[in-house]
Order: C-alpha cells, then sequence, then structure tokens
C-alpha cells in the first residue's frame, strides 16, 4: 500500500513542519516581522548536530537538545538588529531578515562547503511498522519530538504567568507594558524560544535529508506558508496547518510526481496571502 | 535626475571605447543589472519592494531566446519581444500581489518568482526543462549599448514622472497608502501600470542576458539571485534618485567580480549580503543619501 505509507510519512513529516512554524510564529509574535532566515537557523542547528554526531556520536534527540540552546543565542543579536530598523518597520525588517539570510547561508558555505551532508546513527536504520506500512525510526523521531515540543509550548503559552506574558507582549505591547510586562524581557524571551525550536529542528531534519547551505530557503516558506495559515501564535492552528500541509504534500509528490511539490508549495503560500492576515482557527480565541 | 544622466552619459561614452573582449562582457554585465536595479526602482518609487524580479527577468530570457531560436527571429526582433512578454506576466502577477500591502506584497512577488521557475522546469517541450536551452544567437556588436538605452529610457519615465501628477501620486503611495487613497488617488491602476512598466525593463534586461550568455537554464535565470540583485544594488545606492541604482549595481557588481569572486570563489555573495545590511544599519538612504547629508547638501531627492 505505497499510499498508505505516503500518506503515513506525510503526516510524520507534517508535525516536524508544525515544529519549523511554532518558532517562525514565535518570533513573528514578538518581532513583528516575518524572520526570512529562519531555515538558516535550522540548518545552522543542523550543522551543529552534525559535529556533535561526528565528533561524539550523538544520535538526533541528544544532538538537538545541545543545538537547540546554542542557537538560541542568536536572540540577542537579532534584538539588536530588529531595533535599528528605520520605517516603515514591516518592510526594513523583513528585508533585514533576508540579508540575514543571505550572510547566514554564505556564512555556512565558507565554513561547511557545499558538501552534502546526512547525520548517522545506528537507530536509524532501523524501522518499525504502523498500520501494516514501514516508517523510518529518523521519520518517528521528528514526529514525535515535533508533537511533544508542541504540546508542551502550547501548555507554556497557556498555562503559566511568563506564557501569557508572552502572548499579552505579541498582542498590545504597549498595553502589556501597562500592566507591568516587563515587555523588553519577553521579545528576547520570544526570540530565544523561536530561535531555539529552529534549533532543535536541525538535527532532526539532519536524520531525514541531506544537509547544506542553502537547504534552509524551502523550510522558511514552509514556516512562513503555515504561519500565514494556522495564525500566529496558535500552536493548535499550525499543528493542525502542519498535519494538512504534510499530508496534501505525500498526496501531491504521489500522485503527480516530486518535480511539482514546489510548485504547489509557493501555490499555497500565493493562495493563502490573498486572505492575509487570516487563519484557520482565528477569532475563537486571542493569540 | 542630474546624476543619472551623468552616469549614462559616462556609461554609453565607456561602451563606445575599444576594450577587451573580457572587459566588453563585463560591461555589458553590469549594464544589464543596472537596467534591471533601475526597472526594479520604479516600482519602489510607488513604495514597493519587490522580492521577485527574476520573474520578470526569467520570463523575458525566455521569451527572447525561443523567439530567437525556435521562433527563427532576429536579435534585434527577439528582444522587444522579450520585454512585451514580461509586461504581460506583470498583469496576472500584479493582479494577485497589488492588493496586498508592504511585506505581502514582497511575499507575494517572491512565490510568483518561484512558480514560474518551477513552471519553465517542468514545461519541458517549450524550454527544454532542467537542461535549458543553449547555442542561442548572441547579441549584436556592442550589445552593451542596448543596455546602456534601456537605462535612458527609464531615465527618459523619471523626466515624465517629474513633469506629471503621475510621479506625485507615486510618492504619496509611497508615503502613506491610506492617505493617498482617501485623497482619490487611484492607486491600483497606477501600482499596475509601475509594475508594468517595471516588469517590461526587467524583461528586457533578461532578454539581453539570454543572448548575452547565449545559454539558459530554469535555476539560473529565474534564480532567487536575480530578485535579491536589484534590491540590493538598488537600495545600496540609494532610491531618493535614479541614479541610486546605476551606482549601486556598478560598485557592487565590479566588487564582487574584480575582487571577491578571484579571492572567495565559494562565498562571494556575501558581498551582497554585507551591502544589504549595511545599508540597512547604518545609512537608510543608501550611498548616495549619505554622501548627500555628508556633502551638507540638502539637495532634493
Amino acid at each position: 500500500m505505497p499510499l498508505l505509507e505516503a500518506l503515513l510519512a506525510g503526516a510524520a513529516q507534517g508535525l516536524f513542519y508544525g515544529l519549523l512554524a511554532a518558532g517562525f510564529s514565535l518570533t513573528f509574535g514578538v518581532a513583528r516581522t516575518f524572520n526570512l532566515a529562519h531555515g538558516e537557523l535550522v540548518v545552522l542547528g543542523a550543522y551543529a548536530g552534525l559535529w556533535l554526531n561526528a565528533s561524539l556520536g550523538a544520535g538526533p534527540l541528544a544532538a538537538a537538545a545541545v543545538a537547540g540552546p546554542l542557537v538560541a543565542l542568536w536572540a540577542w543579536p537579532a534584538r539588536a538588529l530588529l531595533s535599528r530598523a528605520t520605517p516603515p518597520y514591516e518592510l526594513k525588517a523583513l528585508t533585514l531578515t533576508f540579508g540575514l539570510s543571505l550572510l547566514l547561508q554564505n556564512l555556512m558555505l565558507l565554513f561547511f562547503s557545499a558538501n552534502y551532508r546526512f547525520l548517522r546513527w545506528d537507530a536509524g536504520e532501523a524501522g518499525g511498522r504502523l498500520l501494516g506500512a514501514p516508517v523510518g525510526a529518523a521519520r518517528l523521531t521528528a514526529a514525535a519530538a515535533g508533537a511533544v515540543l508542541l504540546v508542551a509550548l502550547h501548555l507554556f503559552l497557556q498555562r503559566t504567568r511568563p506564557g501569557r506574558a508572552l502572548r499579552a507582549s505579541c498582542q498590545d505591547a504597549r498595553a502589556a507594558a501597562l500592566m507591568g510586562i516587563p515587555v523588553g524581557r519577553m521579545q528576547v524571551l520570544g526570540l530565544a524560544l523561536g530561535g531555539g525550536l529552529a534549533g532543535v529542528a536541525g538535527p532532526l531534519l539532519a536524520g531525514l535529508q541531506y544537509i547544506t547551505p542553502t537547504a534552509g530557503v524551502p523550510l522558511t516558506v514552509v514556516a512562513l506558508t503555515l504561519t500565514i495559515a494556522g495564525g500566529v501564535g496558535r500552536t493548535d492552528g499550525l499543528a493542525l496547518a502542519g498535519l494538512l500541509f504534510g499530508l496534501t504534500e505525500a498526496l501531491v509528490v504521489a500522485l503527480a510526481g516530486p518535480a511539482w511539490r514546489e510548485a504547489w508549495l509557493f501555490g499555497m503560500l500565493l493562495l493563502l496571502l490573498q486572505g492575509r492576515r487570516t487563519g484557520l482557527l482565528r477569532g475563537r480565541r486571542a493569540p | 535626475m542630474r546624476a543619472g544622466w551623468v552616469l549614462f552619459g559616462c556609461a554609453a561614452a565607456v561602451a563606445l571605447l575599444p576594450w577587451s573582449p573580457y572587459h566588453l562582457s563585463l560591461l555589458t554585465m553590469v549594464l544589464l543589472l543596472a537596467l534591471l536595479a533601475a526597472s526594479w526602482h520604479l516600482l519602489a518609487l510607488g513604495g514597493q519592494l519587490s522580492f521577485g524580479h527574476a520573474a520578470f527577468f526569467g520570463v523575458g530570457a525566455y521569451a527572447s531566446a525561443l523567439l530567437a531560436s525556435r521562433g527563427g527571429l532576429g536579435v534585434w526582433a527577439a528582444l522587444p519581444g522579450g520585454a512585451i512578454s514580461a509586461a504581460a506576466v506583470a498583469l496576472p502577477v500584479g493582479a494577485l500581489s497589488l492588493h496586498l500591502r508592504g511585506p505581502y506584497f514582497s511575499l507575494a512577488t517572491f512565490a510568483a518568482a518561484e512558480i514560474l521557475r518551477v513552471l519553465a522546469t517542468n514545461w519541458t517541450p517549450l524550454t527544454g526543462g532542467a537542461w535549458g536551452l543553449v547555442g542561442l544567437p548572441p547579441l549584436p556588436a556592442r550589445g552593451s549599448l542596448l543596455a546602456a538605452g534601456g537605462i535612458g529610457a527609464i531615465l527618459l519615465v523619471h523626466v515624465f514622472l517629474g513633469q506629471s501628477r503621475w510621479g506625485l501620486a507615486l510618492a504619496a503611495i509611497r508615503q502613506q497608502q491610506e492617505r493617498a487613497e482617501g485623497l482619490g488617488v487611484p492607486s491600483r491602476p497606477l501600482l499596475l501600470a509601475a509594475l508594468v512598466t517595471s516588469a517590461a525593463f526587467a524583461g528586457f534586461s533578461g532578454a539581453l542576458y539570454a543572448h548575452h550568455v547565449r545559454s539558459l537554464e530554469p535555476a539560473t535565470a529565474f534564480s532567487l539571485l536575480f530578485s535579491i540583485l536589484p534590491l540590493i544594488m538598488a537600495l545600496f545606492g540609494g532610491t531618493a534618485s535614479p541614479a541610486g541604482p546605476l551606482l549601486g549595481a556598478g560598485i557592487l557588481y565590479f566588487l564582487d567580480e574584480l575582487f571577491l569572486q578571484p579571492r572567495f570563489p565559494a562565498a562571494h555573495q556575501l558581498l551582497y549580503a554585507g551591502a544589504i545590511l549595511l545599508v540597512l544599519l547604518t545609512m537608510p538612504e543608501g550611498l548616495l543619501g549619505f554622501a548627500r547629508r555628508r556633502g551638507g547638501r540638502r539637495g532634493a531627492p
């Protein structure tokens, strides 16, 4: 049953996409700009994971646990850069992250070369069967890590005081400041969480596909598309959008061939942009 | 404006001097990139930053290449065909993007360029697919003069805008679109006209590129590079005057080609990344605005 196999893989990939989008949308929430360097942060995390894998034999989960905090450190330079954007802020900040993406790509080219790299570990060769269809261990790991992190992020944002303060700062920074919320610290927290989630995704991705310095661009587009579809800071909406996205992607690839995957991806982006800021689950509850 | 004509005159004069084939090739390349940057700037006059001018560049390149190699047209007839095709593609692109504001417009143009790249890759019977087209007919001798002519035409558009209400209306849209619309400025048709004009020149630049390089593949003709370069060159030079994009293209391309590429072939695009960050962080008005401020003159833009 190749179609079932493709759909299972698509669902797993979808959860991983949800993880990509969660970091991207958190960054958007606090920085008020799409971070076009998000994919490069993921790739940076992937290279950290590949290095840990090669030198210490770390598996993707252990590598992700180290890469996440490392990439989260981007919050400080990012905040310094974005605070220097001149009006019109949204457009300048977007261009700034575009420049940052180009800079990171070329720095990685300089340091890591354009060679294709892949994270190998013993358990990765194994795999299980789900509903009778084979599923690779790397894909299961990425999907499980994505699901766990999405749930954890959801609980953090909805149930804890810092999480609520973070959401308040995203909604209306001035009002949040008047309520005594340290908005500046919340912005750093949001950027660090966004970068950290990108860093965690890196080593997981390195077990799924080959990594090159320019592998980040399609990841950014996926995260961007999902954020427009799922709504900003809406972990549930992002997870749902990620699943739908992974499943339809698998269908497109299975039925029309891998050559049309990108057309479908950018077509979705263009289509969803037509409705601008609306999300799948909008309106019921504030982000 | 005057600086723009001075740069144009210098470029045209330099293009007439006797050069080695290598230097002539460099000159053609820098002039067609300057043309691309100046075309991008025409749309930026209305406050819209395109992240997808590779769409028009690529369509112009492919249309001209196909007209010349399969349609049997001469290069002289194929080049305007490229410009017209790009302008025609700008109509649906504009319909899908011009109702969006700021970053959303930029992202829509980016998506449009990528969709066209995938179409060019997969429409193998027409475009030759990922293998591309080779052995295209070359530009006439002194092809750089054609690029210079395109730049001259863009300067004439600026002269027209400077003397008409259209220029004022574009400036009003750039400064505050809602207010301009409230005052009765028809922003959609104006921006569409700006986009179509901009696309025609970008397409002409792409057509020149096709016959200059004499081979095309979707991954290069529609590459993100041809969306990034005009944006960076124009912002680096400064968008307050038509001279900015020309200056930016000249400085960055020669720095890249003559100094960086020979030394760091793998990562020579660091120059472009550095240039865009430098401009955004330290001199938001670009090189010309910076020089003007340093010179103490608050010249008219």
